[in-house]
């Protein structure tokens, strides 16, 4: 009979204390559990099938409307049944996942071409959209779309028929199931497309229902509770609670008020649903955030949300194509102890590239390149030491010869040499980051621990005067001869953009570099998240002729090649840009610390220049205004009051999309759109009054002139009179129910005094009789009595109102 | 609005501004209809639950007149909704106690108002003690469809259903009828358990005695009147039960089955209630119901923690030998 000990015990014990022990409640209903598990179904499959044919349908693919609903229902039911009882909910989901499975196994060719068939609909829509460069269509290996949507369709239902299952029937909880319907939701939505409206008003009832049920009753899932048990208990200290577990026509009535609801509010606000609120107009940061974002999933997939540019050292290593977008970290790289001087900025070179090849520009040449003439003296590593330090003088740029009489030359033009201690905190610990024109460098630590080490340098100097140096003849033949080679499958697009931008072959260096610069400010677009390549094509020629938007990697590397063609000797550069930015800390002997952080890394070419050596030169165009990672309160705030106008136009033409992130939308406050809501609330509100009333009012009339029709004279009369009487009772602010014929009479006589020519005290009196007469008398009315009546109760509501204020007085002094 | 909404409406004030964000950064179309059903439902709700409450009415019953130890005593909900729209979450706050054992522990139960469904909710208490048991419910609170704010509505119902005692075997040479004593003068000497009825009221006449001037009567007619009694030659057994809390259902259960002896052998008899501190009534049983009377009086009457009502009434009577004082088991 009981459940347990427990409760036996406590049933004794309670009998034993207070004589009295509440055995379980009922109701006299029989258990049906299977009606409410349908109905969970029921919003399982709305939930469903709303939210996946919502995206389906946004995106104009076709599919078998009816068997898709079929299966999706059938779907809906089996994981709505899960809760019929323990035995099914033990099992019910084991048996979910086979289906899942065996759906996955049986249907894959179709499923998998629906999906790639969504894909690509959802790729042109966004690329479309947000103006980006056409990706790479996925390949539909069933070509008929009816099909395979439907099936993916089906196979999508069964997995969030489970997931739907577990948030309405098992907790009916509306968050999760809005969060569960928003990721899918959000896929049109965020570009504009408006489903139909139909899936929108069965997902507004499955919120509505949701909604109501979880807060205004108690639906618990029917196999939680023994059958025959509509009542549970919680026994606290002060308290003992009983609650319903159940009602079957609660549940279906909630659902039905919702649908309405819906209906109603699609009605109502459908208005919203057109292009006056274009999302694409739409500019706030965290707009702007979310669709920097969205737009890197959409050039280079999900995956490229994670494939983030190599915060380690901020060097991608020459890499070039791998690279989707960089999101640095923020994070100090680098502490640098320095004497800042004059300078505004400072490289600090990592890495060289100088054989481009495979979208990488690798740091060695490849060993089949190399002539032997130059192997002793430029390429063997490890070079002799004293052969390395020469050469890693001339190759820094120093035209003078080494050791004293360099450093001699370097004080007499620069000043004094300086020394910059750095310390490698979480950059790329296999490589030393040296400023321009270094003296050597200190490894603090031995062997391979190259954390801490000094660098002595001369400050920088872009283009100082030229000393005749004999010495450099032959590694300017050397570079003559290797630093101008490019990939001959780039020849055309190296020679169009040379074309493009004015770079004369043979010409004077500097002045090729500054065109190309310009070139690059012009036509240009430095982002930082370009999309990735295509596969098969090179990185280089993509960014060149296609893409037109890059980072620092992009812009040096292709001026690298771009200059080589020209015949440039030139190198691929990465590092560290130092700036006063960086400083964090000023010393008292005139150094400053500055800790560098991944945002500062970067890319440049050295261009080498006859009788100069290399010279560090910037490609990189300026970045324009950023979509900042930085995100904070403020941030976030920012965007709700604050005009976001971006208005200032595409520079050089490039119609950049991802770039575009809040650019060229029409500014308005995100505050001023969110009027809108309230007085459609507020015009909701009034039709729902205003219709009520008017309802109320054809109702009562329909009433009365059905009595009067069938000559049921006394219920006509009733009905006018319950009117006068609630406008009695209104004006004299009477909330007792009981409100008899006498008071009616007493209080109308009343006014009958105060109104003696709109109404005399003999009409009332009769009316008063006739309707006494009516109720118990059980006399049948005539026709004429009830048309004096009804005379008399519309001159008295007339009355009521009409003299509202002094009858109010009136009829309260009474 | 009770403190058990306030949860609800905080939750609400978080989805609402969830949603209020999302419609205020993305301004997509979906957000500006779920911001409008957020902030137009509420209205809806409260309305539709201040209207619906007016057609809301709830009735208690018992199912049973009387309960008997070890059964189950019924009492059954009725709520009765005419309104269109159902009421999910009534819930009322009641309480149901053995007069004897109060623990004045609440009790709410939740239940729907259907229009269609005439619901009736039976609560099966099982008593284990003899008392008065009462089922008092004073209002039904109704909150609305989002648990925003809670309507109440006044029921106020009380029902009081007894349970009778176990009834043991009595022997019956346990009860004795007190006997005559003699002439009618000896009947002052008993505390006036012979019962005198008033045959009539005459004038006086010499011999009369002093104590059967009706003096009243003399004052309004200036004449001195007599009562003229009709002797009646029985004295009847009073049965004082002695209500202490460690013997208090053997009590109960020793007077009953006494009680239900005497009615079977058609032998009236007085039961001597204590009604307050110092006050006893005294109810002439003859028949079951007049048993039942008895019984229900002893229910309201006082629990002593020793038993010492019945030393004070014999005390103040004087002469305690015609009664039965039963106390636990003994008689």
């Amino acid at each position: 009979m009981f459940r347990n000990k427990k409760e036996e015990k406590l049933r004794e014990k309670e009998l034993f204390e207070t004589g009295l022990y509440l055995n379980e409640i009922t109701d006299g209903n029989t258990d049906r559990r299977g009606i409410l598990c349908f109905i969970r179904g029921i919003l399982v499959f709305l939930a469903c099938y709303s939210t996946i044919g919502a995206v389906v349908s946004s995106f104009g693919l076709e599919f078998e409307v009816l068997y898709v609903a079929a299966a999706m229902l059938v779907l809906a039911m089996l994981a709505a049944f899960v809760y019929y009882n323990k035995v099914t909910f033990y099992l019910g989901y084991a048996f979910l996942f086979f289906i899942l499975i065996v759906l996955a196994f049986a249907f894959y060719m179709y499923i998998n071409s629906g999906f790639q068939a969504l894909l690509n609909e959802m790729r042109d829509a966004y690329t479309a959209f947000f103006d980006l460069p056409a990706g790479r269509m996925s390949e539909e290996m069933i070509p008929d779309r009816l099909k395979t949507v439907s099936y993916m369709m089906v196979f999508v239902a069964a997995v969030f028929s489970i997931f739907f299952n577990i948030t309405i029937s098992g907790y009916m909880d509306l968050p999760t199931t809005f969060l569960v319907s928003f990721v899918p939701l959000m896929i049109p939505f965020y570009i504009d497309k408006i489903p139909e409206k139909g899936y929108l008003v069965m997902l507004l009832s499955v919120y509505i229902s949701v909604l109501l049920l979880s807060r205004s009753g108690r639906f618990t899932l029917p196999y939680r509770y023994k059958k025959d048990m509509p009542y549970g208990k919680k026994k606290e200290k002060k308290k003992n609670s009983f609650f319903y577990m159940a009602s079957v026509g609660g549940m279906l009535h909630m659902v039905f008020a919702a649908l309405i609801l819906s209906i109603v509010f699609m009605f109502v606000s459908g208005t919203v649903f057109n292009d006056r609120f274009s999302t694409k107009n739409v500019s706030n940061p965290v707009k702007d955030l979310s669709d920097k974002y969205v737009k890197m999933i959409v050039t280079g997939g999900i995956s490229s949300l994670l494939n983030r540019y190599d915060a380690r050292g901020g060097l991608s290593k020459g890499k070039i194509g791998g690279i989707r977008s960089v999101n640095p970290d923020f994070e100090t790289d680098l502490m640098v102890w320095y004497d800042p001087a004059d300078i505004d900025y400072m490289y600090l070179a990592g890495y060289r590239g100088v054989y481009y090849s495979n979208n990488e520009f690798k740091s060695e040449w490849p060993e089949e390149d190399i002539d032997p003439i130059y192997t002793e003296t430029f390429m063997t590593d490890p070079l002799p030491p004293e052969v390395m330090e020469v050469y890693k003088e001339i190759m820094d740029a120093d035209l003078v010869a080494h050791g004293e009489e360099a450093e001699n030359t370097y004080s007499a033009l620069y000043g004094n040499r300086r020394f910059m201690s750095v310390r490698n905190v979480d950059a790329d610990e296999s490589v030393i980051f040296e400023p321009y024109y270094t003296t050597g460098v200190s490894i603090e630590s031995s062997g391979t621990d190259m954390s801490r080490y000094t660098v002595g340098y001369y400050p920088y100097d872009p283009y100082p005067e030229q000393p005749d140096m004999d010495i450099m003849k032959p590694y300017t033949d050397y570079a003559n001869e290797y630093y101008r080679t490019y990939p001959e499958s780039l020849t055309e697009t190296l020679k169009n953009t040379c074309e493009n931008a004015g770079i004369v072959t043979g010409g004077d260096t500097l002045e090729n570099a500054a065109r190309l610069r310009q070139y690059f400010i012009n036509e240009f677009r430095y982002t930082m998240t370009p999309g990735a390549v295509p596969y098969g094509e090179d990185a280089i020629d993509y960014f060149l002729t296609r893409q037109h938007r890059g980072f620092c990697v992009h812009f040096a590397s292709s001026a690298a090649l771009i200059l080589r063609y020209a015949g440039i000797p030139t190198r691929y550069v990465e590092g560290y840009v130092m700036s006063e930015n960086d400083i964090t800390k000023r010393l008292s002997d005139d150094r400053v610390l500055a800790n560098i952080t991944d945002a500062s890394a970067h890319a440049w070419v050295e261009i080498y220049i006859t009788g100069y050596g290399w010279l560090p030169y910037e490609f990189t165009p300026p970045a324009e205004e950023e979509v900042s990672s930085d995100v904070n309160l403020p941030f976030f705030l920012n965007g709700l009051i604050t005009e976001t106008d971006r208005n200032g136009g595409t520079q050089g033409g490039t119609d950049d999309a991802l770039d575009n992130v809040g650019r060229g939308k029409k500014g308005r406050t995100s505050i001023s759109y969110i009027y809108l809501p309230f007085v459609w609330t507020l015009c909701f509100l009034l039709i729902f009054v205003v219709l009520s009333r008017v309802i109320g009012a054809a109702v009562f009339i329909a009433k009365k002139l059905y009595y009067e029709k069938k000559g049921d004279y006394e219920k006509a009369l009733n009905l006018q009179n319950d009117l006068l009487i609630k406008t009695i009772k209104k004006k004299a602010k009477i909330k007792t129910k009981a409100f008899f014929i006498r008071d009616e009479e007493e209080l109308l006589s009343a006014c009958a005094v105060a109104f003696p020519d709109k109404i005399n005290k003999k009409d009332i009196r009769y009316l008063c009789d006739i309707v006494y007469s009516a109720f118990y008398s059980g006399e049948k009315m005539n026709e004429s009595s009830y048309v004096k009546a009804k005379k008399i109760v519309g001159k008295c509501i007339v009355l009521l109102l009409k003299y509202r204020r002094k009858i109010s007085t009136i009829v309260r002094s009474q | 609005m009770e403190k058990r909404n306030i949860p609800y409406i905080i939750s609400y004030i978080f989805e609402l501004l969830f949603v209020f964000l999302f419609a205020l950064f993305y301004r997509q179309p979906l957000f500006s209809v779920l911001l409008l059903m957020f902030l137009t439902i509420p209205f809806i709700s409260l309305y539709l639950t201040y209207i619906e409450t007016k057609h809301l009415s709830v009735s208690v019953e018992c199912k049973n007149s009387a309960g008997v130890m070890g059964e189950d005593v019924v009492f059954l909900i009725r709520p009765e909704h005419k309104g269109h729209i159902p009421l999910l979450n009534c819930r009322m706050d009641f309480f149901c106690d053995n007069l004897y054992y109060k623990n004045e522990k609440k009790n709410e139960i939740t239940f729907p108002a259907e229009k269609l469904k005439d619901r009736e909710i039976s609560l099966p208490y099982t008593v284990s003690y003899a008392g008065m048991i009462v089922f008092k419910a004073q209002n039904i609170y109704i909150p609305d469809y989002l648990h925003l704010f809670t309507f109440k509505k006044e029921i106020d119902i009380c029902i009081e259903i007894p349970v009778l005692p176990n009834e043991t075997p009595v022997k019956k040479s346990v009860i004795k009828r007190p006997e005559y004593a003699g002439d009618e003068d000896e009947i002052s000497n008993m505390d006036g358990e012979k019962s005198r009825d008033v045959k009539e009221i005459r004038e006086y006449r010499p011999g009369d005695k002093l104590r059967d001037i009706h003096w009243k009567l003399t004052a309004k007619t200036d004449e001195y009147m007599v009562k003229e009694y009709e002797s009646v030659k029985e004295l009847f057994i009073t049965l004082l039960p002695e209500l202490v809390k460690d013997d208090l259902q053997d009590t109960l259960s020793s007077f009953y089955s006494i009680g239900k002896m005497l009615v079977r052998e058609n032998e009236p008899f007085y039961v001597c209630v204590e009604t307050g501190p110092g006050y006893f009534e005294k109810v002439l049983v003859t028949d079951d119901s007049s048993l039942m009377i008895s019984l229900y009086k002893l229910y309201e009457a006082p629990v002593h923690e020793d038993g010492s009502a019945y030393d004070e009434y014999a005390e103040r009577s004087g002469n305690p030998g015609a009664y039965y004082r039963t106390k636990g088991k003994l008689v």
